[in-house]
């Protein structure tokens, strides 16, 4: 762990100028990348602190919910813009970490976070996403925490949070800016499978900074909720999990969205497979074909076959409960 | 005795929770230097090259030890000391040819023996450029093959046959119900809150540390000899520790390494335990493979009870789960078998942890009953009551007080056993199954000899010195009640001076026997003081009034108890039932213990707030093994895979239920004067099965392994 740089910019301006310069790394809540220095990480030089700039509103905007990217993970969670209009967003929060970390996390670090897998935060592993090209000891000895979809055969490393697998449930789109650009990127389109170059974790571009995210205000989004299983009740990460937003009409389903986390590389979601269950009543048997095509290429061993089990009760569970609201 | 049987509160409570109790780790000197350790991935291997010239010019690194640097520390190596050492514990059992080489000490050879093993220790000013240091040494190795050598039978362990059979050449009658099968436990790492430190200071020639540990006099033993210098040079204080359940019971080579590593620079030397050492450097609970045979007459009187371990150790390592413990005198069974099957692998060797061999031994056969009592459609408590021991029969002895049916009775009515229904599957609630399970816990209640010396000012104010430590069962506070109530003073007026080698030697906290050890010799040491005063200024008037009259500015005295021997004529057991309520919602596998009964029969009950505190730790200890505990080991490099607090889950405030002590309270008429015995262990033995019995009465799926799995936990 070598010392660093610490810097303060007041805006994102300045922030965005300090992240041009090589060998800089941004830092949010801090609970990722200072966990990760302490582990034996190697350290950028300068580290870019963000906690002056001004990121932190809830607000309605037009048809959507903004939220700043450095508005904490427990303000988002205790927000009453976010419990009326996004529940799922606020359940899967407080489902994750501990008070503490929500209390210091953000929603912009959040979505960046860094995997859990034991081998990459131990550094002495061989680990391709921690060192590119060092290969994958998970592939030949996964542990029960291992993904079983968007594996690759370089790494198997599941996707830690859970208020992403909820935004991807919600639609949710990320704004970013860079020094002379900025953009959008929905969250379904935001992770990078880990293929060949599991380093590269999302699509956000080079010395960009995400500035917020936008929820569309839906019928659905109102009626949505958020289930994890996991071997303890508090602060540890997903077996499973799933996010889901459903609205019925005369006992039929007519928008769905769900995604689930603690079992993929990514937060998942499979479009295709939600159009199954549309126009048709909510029953066991829409709900097994739907959760069968989603495990279809299933990745599975027998450390994390329980996976598919737990996916499928925790589905059942979360839509039942959403079909009774 | 008044004053005692209280609710005391800890006495040090404040001083603990304030940060003004110092632990080993604490204690600052001016020019104290921090040591850490770089740890080998994998095992068996050669360190074939070790580069450590960047860490060693590394500003404010003043020293880097490896394997090549041994003759500077000047380890001296004998038998006798590594009969001294936690490698020690069970050599003899084993009598192998492995348990002749000498024991496992780091830095001494290239050969790397397990995974996490020290292959070089970093010196520097502060934790930081140590750690930093670490990063900069270079190494490579060539791992070697492996191949674990056939098991071996190893004879007597904890004063007990390790492979016995009784009755074997009788016949055992009409069996009209047999079970068999195999149990499953896992590794479990210790872990306690306070992570291992040691701080070595010297001062012309003799050697204070400051030292984690579970007994200061053990512990000055082995580190004086390895220093090849006079006990009396070495003084170890631990004053305060964080907790061990065993992992700070016996004496690890690093204790000793601290103080080589200050002799030779010539400073005071923190050595720090990671997180990630704790997992390796201190021991753990191995892994269990047990089978259980139980067969029965018509009447669910046990005909045979057989109970087969096989279990692990290191290369040169003599610690082994002894399962079979309470198999051996537990329950009544015409014949009894037991046997112990111990294989060598390239692991850091195991050591107790908290009822070791009962603990493990117990979920096999108290789950193993509740097969029985299933098969023969007997209810549980009925089965063990059959089968109730009126004595001793391992031994040959009476127990000196048993009132375990007693434990079954208060039980069953606490937790409202009559709801249970034989059936499985039968109790619903909330949408969820519902299932009652129980199971016998039982634990050697030892004594050994302790001195305690009490020191009275002319101000009324007593000191209480022993070398016994607080690992925070609440020994400090059990010694200032008692001290109180023997000599009529507030405990105001107390002070008790704990963990220091040159105070009175009392034992290791370990075994439970510390309060039926110490709490006896600081009662003489009141009648000596008291005696005392008698002779010197007649009896009649408070202490201080007597002590005012002596004229003297102080008076000390010292008390001894004898404890127990292993000639004595009845057998000293603590005994209890647990009995537990889950709930299972199987379609998501989500499994909550919803409350748990626990009596105990541990004689007098000295301070009940502690007591039960000790048996809810001991419970949710239990819980934590039976719901998430698992330690794994890659198995090409035999190494622990989740060596940190963030991958191996432990019980958070969630999972616990409401946990309901009850205390039978009956003095033990032989033990001591106070009827009480130990109780520090008890509350674990048998609380797994009890989960994993109710469990099989929620489902009518039965968990032969634990932590429990996802294929028990979710419905199809």
């Amino acid at each position: 762990m070598a010392s660093s740089e610490w810097l303060f910019p007041r805006t994102t301006k300045a922030a965005l100028a300090e992240l041009e310069i090589p060998d800089t790394t941004a830092v949010a809540g801090g609970t990722t990348v200072l966990d990760l220095l302490k582990l034996g990480f190697s350290s950028s030089s300068r580290l870019v602190d963000l906690s002056r700039l001004d990121m932190r509103e809830i607000a309605v905007v037009g048809r959507n919910l903004h939220i700043g990217a450095m508005v904490t993970n427990s303000t988002v969670a205790r927000s009453d813009l976010v419990l009326q209009s996004h529940p799922a967003l606020s359940e899967a929060i407080l489902m994750g970490a501990s008070e503490q970390i929500r209390n210091a996390a953000s929603v912009g670090g959040n979505l960046m976070q860094a995997c859990r897998c034991s081998y990459f935060r131990a550094t002495d592993w061989p680990c391709n996403r921690r060192q590119p090209g060092s290969g994958c000891p998970a592939i030949s000895n996964p542990m029960a925490g291992h993904a079983v979809l968007g594996t690759s055969p370089h790494c198997i490393a599941t996707h830690p949070s859970d208020m992403a697998v909820a935004m991807l449930a919600l639609d949710a789109m990320v704004t970013w800016k860079g020094q002379d650009n900025e953009g959008v990127i929905s969250v379904s389109d935001f992770y990078r499978l880990p293929g060949k170059e599991p380093h590269l974790l999302s699509h956000l571009p080079e010395g960009a900074l995400i500035t917020g995210v936008e929820l569309p205000r839906t019928r659905a989004a109102r009626n949505s909720g958020y289930l994890k299983l996991r071997g303890r009740t508090s602060y540890e990460f997903a077996s499973a999990s799933v996010a889901a937003a459903l609205e019925l009409a005369c006992g039929e389903v007519c928008s769905v969205a769900i995604a689930f986390g603690g079992v993929a590389t990514v937060p998942w979601r499979d479009h295709e497979a939600e159009a199954t269950l549309l126009g048709r009543p909510l029953s066991t048997e829409a709900t097994n074909e739907f959760l069968d095509r989603i495990m279809v290429n299933a990745d599975l061993r027998s450390e994390t076959i329980h996976k598919i089990g737990l996916a499928r009760g925790a589905l059942h569970h979360l839509l039942e409960r959403l079909a009774r609201s | 005795m008044s004053g005692i049987e209280s609710r005391q509160p800890r006495v040090d409570a404040i001083d603990k929770v304030t940060g003004r109790a110092v632990y080993a780790a604490d204690v600052r000197t001016s020019d104290c230097l921090v040591a850490l350790a770089l740890r080998s991935p994998l095992a068996p291997a050669r360190l074939k090259r070790i580069d450590v010239a960047v860490a060693r010019v590394l500003p404010g690194v003043v020293d880097v030890f490896t394997h090549l640097d041994a003759p500077r520390l000047d380890w001296t190596s004998s038998s006798e000391i590594d009969a001294l050492g936690a490698e020690g514990l069970g050599r003899a059992a084993m009598a192998d040819s492995a348990s002749a080489q000498p024991a496992y000490r780091p830095l001494i050879d290239d050969f790397i023996q397990f995974a996490g093993q020290w292959i070089a220790v970093v010196v520097a000013e502060t934790i930081e450029v140590a750690r930093e240091a670490l990063g900069h040494i270079v190494f490579e190795l060539d791992q070697l093959p492996f191949e674990p050598a056939a098991a071996i039978r190893p004879g007597a362990f904890f004063g007990a046959d390790m492979q016995y059979g009784f009755g074997s050449d009788v016949e055992t009658g009409p069996t009209s119900v047999s079970v068999s099968a195999n149990y499953c436990t896992p590794m479990q790492l210790h872990q306690p809150m306070e992570p291992t430190a040691t701080t070595a200071i010297w001062n012309d020639g003799r050697l204070t540390m400051y030292d984690s540990t579970q007994g200061v006099h053990a512990t000055r033993a082995y580190v004086a000899r390895s220093l090849g210098i006079p006990e009396d040079r070495v003084q170890v204080q631990a004053p305060f520790v964080g907790g061990g359940f065993g992992a700070k019971n016996q004496i690890w080579p690093h204790q000793a390494l601290a103080a080589h590593l200050a002799r030779a620079l010539g400073r005071p030397v923190r050595l720090q335990l990671t997180r990630n050492d704790m997992a390796v450097a201190s021991g753990h609970r191995s892994g269990t493979r047990q089978q259980v045979q139980l067969d029965a007459d018509a009447q669910g009187h046990l005909t045979r009870l057989r109970h087969d371990s096989h279990v692990f150790t290191s290369l040169h390592g003599g610690f082994f789960e002894p399962c079979g413990l309470s198999s051996l005198m537990l329950y009544t069974a015409r014949r009894i078998d037991v046997s112990h099957h111990v294989t060598r692998l390239p692991i850091p060797t195991p050591t107790p942890f908290r009822a070791p061999g009962e603990t493990p031994g117990s979920f096999a056969l108290e789950t193993a009953l509740d097969e029985l009592a299933h098969a023969t459609g007997l209810d549980p408590v009925e089965l063990r009551l059959r089968n109730f021991a009126e004595r001793d029969h391992y031994h040959g002895r009476d127990w000196s007080s048993n009132h375990l049916r007693d434990c079954y009775r208060i039980g069953a009515e606490r937790i409202g056993w009559e709801r249970r229904q034989a059936i499985p599957r039968s109790l619903r609630r909330d949408g969820c199954l519902v299932g009652l399970g129980m199971a016998t816990t039982a634990y050697p209640a030892p004594a050994l000899p302790a001195g305690v010396r009490l020191v009275l000012r002319h101000n009324g104010s007593l000191r209480v010195e022993t070398s016994a430590t607080d690992i925070g069962t609440g020994m400090r506070t059990l010694l200032a009640q008692n001290a109180a109530s023997n000599l009529g003073i507030e405990i105001s007026q107390i002070s008790v001076h704990l963990g220091d080698s040159d105070l009175p030697e009392a034992p290791t906290a370990g075994r439970s026997k510390s309060t039926a050890s110490v709490l006896p010799a600081c009662a003489d040491a009141c009648r000596n003081l008291q005696s005392l005063l008698d002779a010197t200024v007649g009896s009649g008037g408070t202490l201080l009034e007597r002590m005012n009259k002596s004229g003297l500015p102080e008076l000390t005295v010292e008390g001894r108890a004898n404890g127990l021997s292993a000639g004595e004529s009845h057998s000293f057991y603590s005994f209890g039932a647990h009995f537990a309520e889950v709930e299972l919602d199987e379609k998501i596998g989500r499994l909550r213990v919803s409350r748990v009964v626990s009596v105990l029969d541990c004689g007098t009950i000295l301070n009940p707030q502690l007591a039960e505190s000790q048996i809810r730790g001991g419970v949710i200890f239990g819980l934590g093994m039976a719901l998430m505990e698992e330690a794994t080991r890659h198995p090409q490099t035999h190494r622990i895979l989740n060596d940190n607090l963030a991958d191996y889950a432990v019980p958070v405030h969630a999972d616990i239920p409401p946990i309901d002590v009850v205390f039978l309270n009956k003095p033990d008429p032989i033990i001591n004067d106070f009827g009480a015995r130990g109780l520090g262990e008890i509350g674990l033995p048998g609380l797994a099965a009890a989960l994993g019995n109710a469990l099989f009465n929620a489902t009518n799926r039965r968990a032969r392994s634990v932590p429990f799995q996802f294929d028990i936990l979710l419905g199809s």
